[in-house]
């Protein structure tokens, strides 16, 4: 009787065993369900949402620059296309040539750049700096120096080249300060096309990166700033140990977008000039190619030339950035 | 508004004083000539055609605002009317900038919200695109478009626009990490699903930026001539046009007229902006490039 007990609870003992492993394993079960059902509708959900940035990358980006390449390489001839370095050769052959057109594009790309992103970039820190400490007028002022960049290029393009004319104020101011009824043209003539391109960029210039300038100094703490003043801290040490460095992340970031234009920095040379007067910048002249003489494999290979150049210096400046600056975060 | 107090806007030294003052002047010079240059070409637009010919300077002795509506009659190009190259720079700017700002949000959540396989290589490569100065492309992208896909002269070239690893993608990464956790997780667990917290909680939680870089986007289709140029020649926008009358100015009998339509171009993008300007200033903060 005894042992017929004995097996009873032993055989009790499994049941019960048994009945705990299934809810066991049937709760991880629905648990496991339930959580791979989410991790699939997440991933259903992530792949939707970057499906089509995806698609666009391949086809506008990785192709893109691959048939660029292809097209560098390429020539065609009356029996089809050929694989060459000809393009190569007239590219660098052009750039080291005194008084070629892509040599004084490249002179014109730099200098545009340099106007462009260091001159006025530094000059938008200030302006920013005294709308960010409210000068008197400053929303006035942020709207007025913004209406040249929002307004089309085209438009103000129109205005200026008018401006310029004989019968324009421009004109007649030269004819008046220079007692003469000649007056030169400043957008075909090589002596001052140029020179007026650069004017015309500096004086429509200056509010391009006031947005992101403005939205950054916005940010700063307030009792960061007061107790810097309290301290005693002037105008310039505010400006370059506190604005500065607590703006770092987007000026950094705007810095370095501004490098990778370093080779395609153009300004408004097709409304302005179309390129005479030696006005060619490298973009200029890749675009007047491609658009107007239906040419592709010389200005690939020019383009692949420059990109060669300026992707170890974006990296390069990149690289010492993060390296030897530090985004602060508040 | 009430008048902030705050050392940072009212303490000022003898030496910053002066900054300031220099500055002061600096702004109201630019901005009188800035005025002056927009003002001169508001005046062209209303005079009239002998006055115009006769001495452009001149304050003209009457208003023509008839200029404006003869502006729609004469300027044509590629037989397109002003009114069309008006519905032209509409359906570019506006479904450009929609399709751009809301692919920007698709990917700008999902980086910023979400760990997925592969998260940073991609993230990784948008950053790198954005950055390598890539110079000669344009041959290539032009035969894909005009030949490969033939979607030249055509609204169907806006898919171009789909982007969404631009630099766009940095300002809505940055806004979307910023937003607290506690929202989505309280959706989820009232049963909402990936899709009802992105388009029911996150998207109007980010219509701030949204907006922001939306009309910047509209004011800078609207603005852009060399992309109209190069792949819309038989479907001018207003910027693209006035590159085109530009080039035929000798042709263009009524000048008055011809600035008329330059006015009428610039007016919206003024406008769109006037009305949103705080708004543009106070979203658009971009992160760094770290991958």
């Amino acid at each position: 009787m005894k042992a017929w007990q004995k097996v009873k609870d032993i055989g009790y003992d499994i049941s019960c065993w048994f009945h705990n492993l299934k809810n066991k394993l049937f709760k991880n079960r629905q648990k496991k369900s339930n959580f791979s059902t989410k991790k699939k509708s997440q991933s259903i959900f992530v792949f939707a949402m970057l499906i089509v940035p995806i698609i666009h990358f391949l086809v506008f980006w990785v192709y893109v620059n691959f048939s660029s390449i292809m097209f560098a390489f390429q020539k065609n001839t009356p029996t089809g296309i050929v694989f060459t370095l000809e393009n190569f050769e007239y590219a660098i052959k052009e750039i080291f040539r005194e008084g070629s057109t892509i040599s004084s594009a490249l002179k014109n790309t730099l200098v545009t750049w340099v106007l462009d992103n260091v001159v006025m970039f530094a000059l938008s820190i200030l302006w920013s700096w005294f709308i960010y400490k409210r000068i008197k007028g400053g929303a006035v002022f942020r709207i007025i120096f913004y209406i040249p960049v929002i307004v089309s290029g085209a438009a103000v393009t129109t205005i200026f080249t008018f401006m310029l004319q004989a019968k324009g104020p421009i004109g007649q101011l030269y004819q008046v300060l220079y007692h003469t009824k000649e007056v030169p043209s400043f957008l075909l003539d090589e002596r001052y096309a140029m020179k007026t391109v650069l004017i015309y960029i500096f004086l429509t210039g200056f509010g391009g990166n006031m947005v992101l300038l403005s939205g950054a100094m916005s940010r700063i703490p307030k009792e960061m700033m007061e107790s810097a003043i309290m301290d005693g801290c002037g105008m310039w040490r505010e400006i370059f140990n506190f604005v500065i460095p607590l703006c770092w992340s987007t000026l950094s970031t705007m810095l370095i977008i501004s490098l990778a234009a370093l080779f395609t920095a153009s300004g408004p040379i097709l409304l302005l000039t179309g390129g005479a007067g030696k006005t060619f910048t490298l973009s200029y002249w890749i675009f007047y190619q491609v658009k107007f003489l239906g040419k592709y494999n010389q200005p690939a290979a020019l383009g692949l030339i420059f990109t060669f150049i300026g992707m170890p210096i974006v990296l390069g400046v990149r690289w010492f950035f993060g390296k030897f600056f530090t985004d602060l975060e508040y | 508004m009430a008048k902030d107090t705050s050392i940072i806007f009212n303490r000022r030294t003898t030496g910053e004083r002066i900054w300031f003052i220099a500055a002061f002047v600096i702004f109201i010079l630019y901005s009188l000539l800035v005025i002056a240059f927009f003002g001169w070409a508001l005046k062209c637009s209303l005079m009239d055609l002998d006055e115009f010919y006769y001495n452009p300077v001149a304050w003209p002795s009457k208003l023509h605002f008839e200029n404006y509506k003869i502006a729609f009659e004469v300027l044509e190009y590629s037989n397109t009317t002003f009114f069309g190259m008006v519905i032209n720079s509409l359906w570019f700017s506006i479904g450009g900038a929609v399709l751009n700002v809301f692919i920007h949000c698709c990917t700008g959540y999902v980086f910023g919200k979400y760990e997925f396989w592969g998260k940073k290589f991609m993230l990784s490569v948008a950053i790198f695109t954005m950055i390598i100065p890539i110079v000669g492309a344009l041959p290539a992208s032009y035969r894909l478009i005009c030949g490969t896909l033939g979607i030249n002269n055509s609204p169907l070239y806006l898919i171009t626009m789909l982007g969404g690893l631009g630099s766009n993608l940095m300002i809505m990464m940055a806004f979307f990490k910023g937003i607290d956790r506690s929202y989505a997780e309280a959706a989820f667990i009232d049963g909402a699903t990936d899709w009802q917290v992105f388009i029911k909680i996150m998207i109007p939680m980010a219509k701030g930026p949204i907006l922001a870089i939306g009309i910047m986007a509209v004011i800078s289709g609207w603005n852009n001539y060399t992309t109209p140029i190069l792949y819309l020649d038989k479907m001018p926008t207003l910027a693209s046009g006035l590159y085109y009358f530009n080039q035929a100015i000798q042709y263009v009998d009524n000048k008055p007229a011809y600035f008329a339509g330059v006015i009428m171009t610039m007016i919206p993008a003024l406008v769109l902006f006037s009305i949103s300007s705080n708004r543009i200033m106070g979203n658009v903060v971009m992160g760094g490039l770290k991958g």
